[in-house]
C-alpha cells in the first residue's frame, strides 16, 4: 500500500517538477552495469574484427582514408572562402548569421530501452556536458535529438519517431514545412504539404534551421513519394531518411553557436551608411 | 545465515540478469514482442518466497527498471510492487494451480498491468500502440512455464528458501 502511494507520488512528482532528476541521475549510475554488459558482445565482436584483420587490409584502408581526406580538405579550402564571403554578404544585409558549429562524436551503445519508441543510447551525457534537445548526426544526415541526459550515456529519438518533428527545407524551392516520423525505420511524413506546393520526388529535404533546434543546412531526407488525396486539405508526402541508424556505430552531437557573428565590418559598415546611428554596445 | 544471503544473491542475480534480457539489442519489430522478462522472474520469486521478496523489493526493482528504461519514474515501481501484493496475497492458491493454469492467470493479470502502463505512459506523450502491444503480455504468458521451470530448477540447485 506504502509503495503504491510513494509510486503515485513519484509519478505526480516526476510529471510537475524536475526534483527527481537527481534522483534518476544517481539511480542510473547503479545501473550503468546492465547497460555496459549488454553491450558487451557487440563491443567484443567489434574489437574483435578490429584485431584481426591482416596487415594488407589496414594498409588498404588507410591509403583510401588518405585519398579521401586529401579530397575533403580540398574541398574545404574553398569552403573557407566562400564561408568568408557568406559571412561578409550577410553582415551587408545586417542579418544575424550563426558561426560554424563544434561536434563531439559518440558512439552508440546496442541496447534498447523501450520497443514502443525509436530511440538509441550513446556513450556520453552530463561530463561531456550534452543537453536536451542536442541535435545528433552522422557522416550523411541528422539522426534526431537528445531526449534525456544521464551523467554517462544519453537518449536520442531518431527522426523516425512518430513523436518526433523536425522543421526541413526543400532544398531545391526553399520551401519550408515539417517533417514528423512515423515509426517506420527509415522514412519520415510531410502531413502539411498544400496541394500546389512545388515538390517532386527525389527532392532534397534540409533543416530549415526554424525552431532553433537543429542547425540550418543538414541533409535530413530525400522526397520519395507524393500521394495527392482528393478532398483533403493536404496532399500526403513521405520521404527516406539519408542518415541510416542501422549501419552507424559513431554519431556527431552539435553544439551550435547562435550569436549574432559582431563583426568589426559590420560596424564600419554601418556607419558608412548612417552615421547618424548609435553604436549598439 | 550463509545459506540465507546466498539465498539472496541467487535472487538478486537473476532479477539483474532478467533486466539485461530486458534491454537486449532487439531490432525494434521483434523487441515489441519480448516479454516483460523482470516481472516473470519477480512474480516467480514473490510466489515461491513471499517472505523473502517483499513489496519493498518488487518496488525498488522497479524504481531501478525505470531508471534503466528511461519511463517515467513511478511507473514500473508501482506496477511490479501491485504484482508482488498480489503475488503475496494469492500464492498459496496460486501454488496449488498447474503451470498453465498459472499462466492463464498471468495473462489476465499482465493485461491489467499493461493497461495501467499504458495509461501512465500516456502522461508523457501518446503512445501508438497496435496489436503488437498486446500481443507481448500473451507471449509473456506463453513463457512462463519455461520461467518457471529454470527459476525453479536454479531455486532447488541453490537451496534458496
Amino acid at each position: 500500500m506504502a509503495a503504491a502511494v510513494i509510486s503515485i507520488l513519484l509519478l505526480l512528482l516526476a510529471q510537475k517538477t524536475d526534483y527527481l532528476q537527481r534522483v534518476k541521475d544517481g539511480l542510473s549510475l547503479v545501473v550503468h552495469p546492465i547497460l555496459v554488459i549488454v553491450d558487451l558482445p557487440a563491443k567484443t565482436y567489434d574489437w574483435l574484427t578490429e584485431n584481426t584483420r591482416g596487415r594488407a587490409a589496414v594498409l588498404e584502408e588507410n591509403r583510401e582514408l588518405k585519398s579521401e581526406a586529401l579530397i575533403l580538405k580540398a574541398k574545404l579550402q574553398k569552403f573557407n572562402a566562400i564561408e568568408k564571403e557568406n559571412t561578409r554578404l550577410h553582415s551587408l544585409l545586417e542579418s544575424s548569421f550563426k558561426i560554424g558549429e563544434q561536434f563531439i562524436s559518440a558512439s552508440l551503445i546496442k541496447v534498447n530501452l523501450n520497443p514502443n519508441t525509436q530511440q538509441v543510447v550513446i556513450d556520453k551525457g552530463h561530463r561531456f556536458d550534452l543537453h536536451l534537445g542536442q541535435p545528433a548526426l552522422n557522416e550523411d544526415g541528422v539522426i534526431g535529438q537528445i531526449i534525456e541526459v544521464r551523467p554517462q550515456t544519453s537518449s536520442i529519438i531518431l527522426i523516425t519517431d512518430p513523436n518526433h518533428a523536425i522543421p526541413v527545407e526543400i532544398n531545391r524551392t526553399g520551401l519550408r514545412t515539417i517533417a514528423t516520423g512515423n515509426g517506420s525505420k527509415n522514412t519520415i511524413n510531410l502531413p502539411y504539404l498544400p496541394h500546389n506546393a512545388d515538390i517532386k520526388s527525389g527532392d532534397l529535404l534540409t533543416s530549415s534551421g526554424l525552431g532553433g533546434v537543429f542547425p540550418k543546412g543538414y541533409p535530413v531526407a530525400t522526397v520519395s513519394k507524393l500521394t495527392p488525396l482528393q478532398g483533403e486539405a493536404f496532399m500526403q508526402a513521405e520521404a527516406t531518411t539519408i542518415a541510416k541508424i542501422d549501419n552507424t556505430r559513431e554519431l556527431l552531437l552539435v553544439w551550435s553557436n547562435q550569436e549574432p557573428i559582431p563583426l568589426t565590418s559590420t560596424a564600419a559598415v554601418n556607419t558608412q551608411t548612417n552615421p547618424a546611428s548609435p553604436d549598439a554596445r | 545465515m550463509h545459506a540465507r544471503s546466498s539465498g539472496n544473491v541467487i535472487i538478486y542475480l537473476s532479477l539483474f540478469f532478467s533486466m539485461c534480457l530486458s534491454i537486449a539489442p532487439w531490432s525494434n519489430s521483434i523487441a515489441g514482442l519480448m516479454p516483460s522478462w523482470t516481472l516473470l522472474t519477480l512474480m516467480y520469486w514473490s510466489i515461491a518466497l513471499p517472505h523473502k521478496v517483499s513489496i519493498g523489493t518488487g518496488w525498488v526493482t522497479g524504481l531501478l527498471f525505470d531508471v534503466l528504461s528511461g519511463s517515467i519514474i513511478g511507473q514500473h515501481a508501482l506496477i511490479f510492487s501491485i504484482t508482488t501484493f498480489f503475488s503475496h496475497t494469492l500464492y498459496s492458491r496460486l501454488r496449488n494451480y498447474l503451470v498453465w493454469q498459472q499462466a492463464i492467470f498471468i495473462l489476465f493479470f499482465l493485461l491489467l498491468m499493461r493497461l495501467l502502463s499504458l495509461w501512465i505512459s500516456q502522461l508523457n506523450f501518446p503512445l501508438n500502440t497496435d496489436y503488437k502491444y498486446w500481443l507481448q503480455v500473451v507471449i509473456s504468458a506463453l513463457i512462463w512455464p519455461i520461467i518457471f521451470s529454470i527459476l525453479r530448477r536454479v531455486r532447488r540447485r541453490f537451496r534458496v528458501q
